[in-house]
């Protein structure tokens, strides 16, 4: 997996591929508009994440430029300016996801895995991690073989988890990626909505307490629990 | 109190005109009715004058009678009366159409000249020792000296034909005045009177001599009856004139109202989005042209000032972001490195929560400062509705189990709207519906389907908001004062921003109903 980031500001770049590649994605980085194009236009990138304020060219020129050689390589947009304008134009020019800075790592890497995903065919529409399953296309998330009944929300936030088990996810980070950015960060819901899918998944599954797949982090949020092989 | 100054114009100008036009009118009325008296009075004493030399008989009386009548220009023979007396005050000629109430005997004659005393004329010479005493003293039965008959009427004088019994000599003249005609005296003491008798003025010329007296009066009747005339034509004419003064003033002054209401089309025309337009000043009067100069001046100001603080919220909500960024994907990694459950990653995860907070308040901020520079645009793509409004109702169940929530809405409402924004207001809507309700409360959730609208409604129980804070709640950074409940998160940016959002999609909210304990907000949106 290959990955192009253009982004000029440096701390920005740092600890975006060091989380891609903690993820065992590989990036090259960019600081600048015209190298980024020349880098982009080889064509050898499974994603290119951009930045739309860039000296030397600015980010939606290199995404018109590329998708007028006929380029379709996916491409996320990053951008702090007017937010609502260049989401329009970069939607409209061709880009095929957009995160508005400040962002979350883990959820440009979500996306980014979620673009692929669609690009390569759906090929990983089954999640199972220990005896959880869950079926992306039926909507379907079974424990110990017996179907989970779960709402939209719960079922977003249980794909979300499971995507990265083991890996500690925030309230705000689940929050941002279940119910988007303008969900007031003091909620309680994410608390709410997990404790909701253990309750269901111990209904079927007479679990034990301590058995629950969904772990608690106390203070920061939750992690999904890493198959015990 | 007239409010229109228009109409204010129009009307003083009536006023104006109209007190002027009365004023003149009442003067030249009495101008022209005094010049008309005057000239009565002065051709009655001429012709009294001129005749108290002549001597005739009655038939030459009856003459002169109708040539008077005819040079004084009267219509009617009872306008014109005719006296003659001899110097005592003894009656020889009286018209027949003597008014009854009419009585001569007071009339103050004046005095003849006397020839020998006075070669010359003078009216205010003493009495005459062998004049008689005036008319009252005089007897009756004492024959007057006539004057004598000339043999031919006076040349100049037409003959002319007296209407039939218009004169009725009182007497025959005896034949020695006749004869005895004295020769031509000094002319004749002159006086001229008015009397009014049964409503009708008389204008009366008395001419004595040594030896006559004669009095020539006209009716002043034909005279106000012209008199008369003029004044209904000024009564009528008046309103008249004021009509078209006062239409003529509301005509002009909408002409000269023109370059305001221009102005005042422009002035609504200057809104956020606006601000650049200018008005021409060209082919504008000079003080209209100034007023204009002065609004463009203040529109510049206007402008200027405006976009730099637009600018400037754009720019500080953009300079914010960058930091916030660097700040939040750092807190993040750092959080990912800590320890799982350490005080570390506690401490570092409550930091990150406020990073958050301090950017939805940026992005807010930016989203505000983009509508008022009339600049929220909005992506419009086909968006479900219903799903949206199901999900949140299932999030209002998990965020307030303690509450009674109810959902009507209807299945497969579709509408193009940019997807993102409105669950922003639509969650804005119902966390507002949970942190201002009480308890034990309701949440109850609708949707509305008119022709070319869809209305969401979000109704909860509430200590209801108060009067005067009612128009305040779509304010910036307004909050419902939290002090009669427990503390409520937010910044109070919410409904604001929620209101620009709908008004980008040309919708609304509206706050719509409270009765008793609750409390009901409806967001509009355009249906296609």
């Amino acid at each position: 997996m290959k990955i192009l980031l253009v982004e000029d500001e440096a701390k920005i770049a740092d600890f975006v591929c060091a989380g891609f590649k903690e993820r065992g994605f590989s990036v090259d980085h960019c600081d600048n508009g015209v190298q980024g194009y020349e880098f982009a236009a080889q064509g050898a990138y499974d994603t290119i994440v951009l930045d739309i304020m860039l000296p030397g060219r600015d980010g939606l020129s290199i995404l018109k430029g590329l998708r007028k050689v006929g380029n379709v390589t996916p491409i996320i947009l990053l951008t702090a300016r007017n937010e609502l304008d260049d989401r329009i134009e970069g939607l409209n020019l061709g880009a095929d996801d957009y995160l508005a800075k400040p962002f979350f790592v883990e959820e440009l890497i979500a996306r980014t895995q979620a673009l692929m995903r669609r690009v390569s065919g759906e090929r990983q529409n089954v999640l199972a991690v220990g005896e959880l399953r869950l079926d992306r296309i039926a909507h379907e998330v079974t424990w110990r073989g017996q179907t989970v009944d779960l709402t939209s929300r719960e079922f977003s936030l249980i794909e979300y988890l499971m995507r990265s088990p083991g890996n500690v996810f925030t309230r705000t980070q689940i929050l941002e990626h279940v119910w988007g950015y303008d969900f007031d960060p003091s909620t309680n819901v994410v608390d709410v909505c997990i404790q909701r899918i253990r309750k269901k998944i111990a209904s079927i599954g007479s679990a034990a307490e301590g058995e629950s797949p969904i772990e608690s982090v106390r203070g920061v949020g939750y992690r999904f629990r890493k198959a015990s092989s | 109190m007239i409010t229109s100054f228009r109409l204010r114009l129009a009307l003083l100008s009536a006023l104006l005109s109209g007190l002027a036009l009365a004023a003149f009118g009442v003067g030249a009325w009495w101008l022209i009715r005094d010049s008309k008296i005057d000239r009565i009075d002065g051709d009655v004493r001429v012709y009294a004058e001129r005749e108290a030399h002549r001597q005739r008989d009655s038939a030459g009386w009856r003459h002169t009678v109708a040539n008077l009548l005819a040079n004084l220009g009267l219509h009617h023979p009872d306008e014109l009366i005719v006296l003659i007396q001899d110097g005592d005050g003894v009656g020889y000629f009286r018209s027949p159409h003597w008014p009854t109430g009419l009585d001569d005997a007071q009339w103050p004659w004046p005095q003849a000249t006397t020839p020998a005393l006075s070669p010359e004329p003078r009216r205010d010479d003493p009495v005459d020792a062998r004049r008689p005493p005036p008319m009252e003293h005089a007897p009756d039965n004492d024959l007057p000296h006539l004057p004598h008959l000339p043999p031919h009427p006076p040349p100049h004088l037409p003959p002319y034909p007296p209407p039939d019994g218009m004169l009725e000599p009182l007497a025959s003249p005896p034949p020695h005045l006749l004869q005895n005609a004295p020769p031509p005296g000094p002319p004749p003491a002159t006086l001229t009177l008015a009397r009014t008798v049964d409503g009708h003025q008389w204008r009366i010329g008395l001419a004595v001599t040594a030896r006559s007296r004669i009095a020539i009066g006209v009716d002043t009747r034909s005279l106000d009856a012209e008199m008369n005339g003029i004044r209904v034509a000024f009564l009528v004419a008046m309103p008249l004139a004021l009509l078209v003064i006062g239409v003529g003033g509301w005509l002009f002054s909408s002409q000269a109202m023109r370059p305001l209401k221009k102005l005042i089309a422009a002035t609504r025309q200057v809104t956020a989005e606006g601000l650049d337009s200018r008005l021409s000043s060209q082919n504008e009067d000079r003080e209209f042209a100034e007023l204009i100069e002065v609004f463009n001046g203040m529109l510049e100001r206007l402008e200027r000032s405006f976009k730099q603080a637009h600018r400037f919220s754009a720019d500080a909500a953009h300079e914010l972001k960058t930091p916030l960024a660097i700040l939040q994907g750092q807190l993040e990694r750092a959080i990912r490195m800590a320890e799982d459950g350490s005080a570390m990653q506690e401490e570092l995860s409550s930091i990150l929560d406020e990073v958050r907070r301090l950017s939805t308040i940026s992005r807010k901020l930016l989203l505000l400062s983009q509508a008022d520079a009339g600049r929220l645009n909005v992506h419009r793509e086909a968006f479900d509705l219903s799903k949206a409004l199901a999900d949140l109702l299932e999030d209002t169940r998990m965020l307030a189990p303690q509450l009674q929530i109810s959902g009507e809405i209807q299945p497969n409402i579709r509408i193009a709207a940019d997807g993102s924004l409105l669950r922003q207001v639509l969650h804005n809507l119902i966390s507002n519906a949970i942190k201002y309700n009480v308890e034990p409360g309701w949440i109850r959730i609708s949707t509305a389907l008119t022709p070319g609208r869809v209305e969401v409604r979000v109704a909860n129980s509430s200590p209801g908001i108060p009067p005067a804070e009612r128009g305040k709640i779509f304010e910036r950074f307004f909050r419902a004062d939290p002090a009669h409940s427990r503390h409520i998160e937010g910044v109070g940016l919410g409904l604001s921003v929620s209101r620009e959002i709908a008004r980008a999609h040309h919708g609304d909210i509206v706050f719509k109903v409270e009765d008793s304990g609750a409390v009901e907000f409806a967001l509009l949106l355009p249906r296609d």
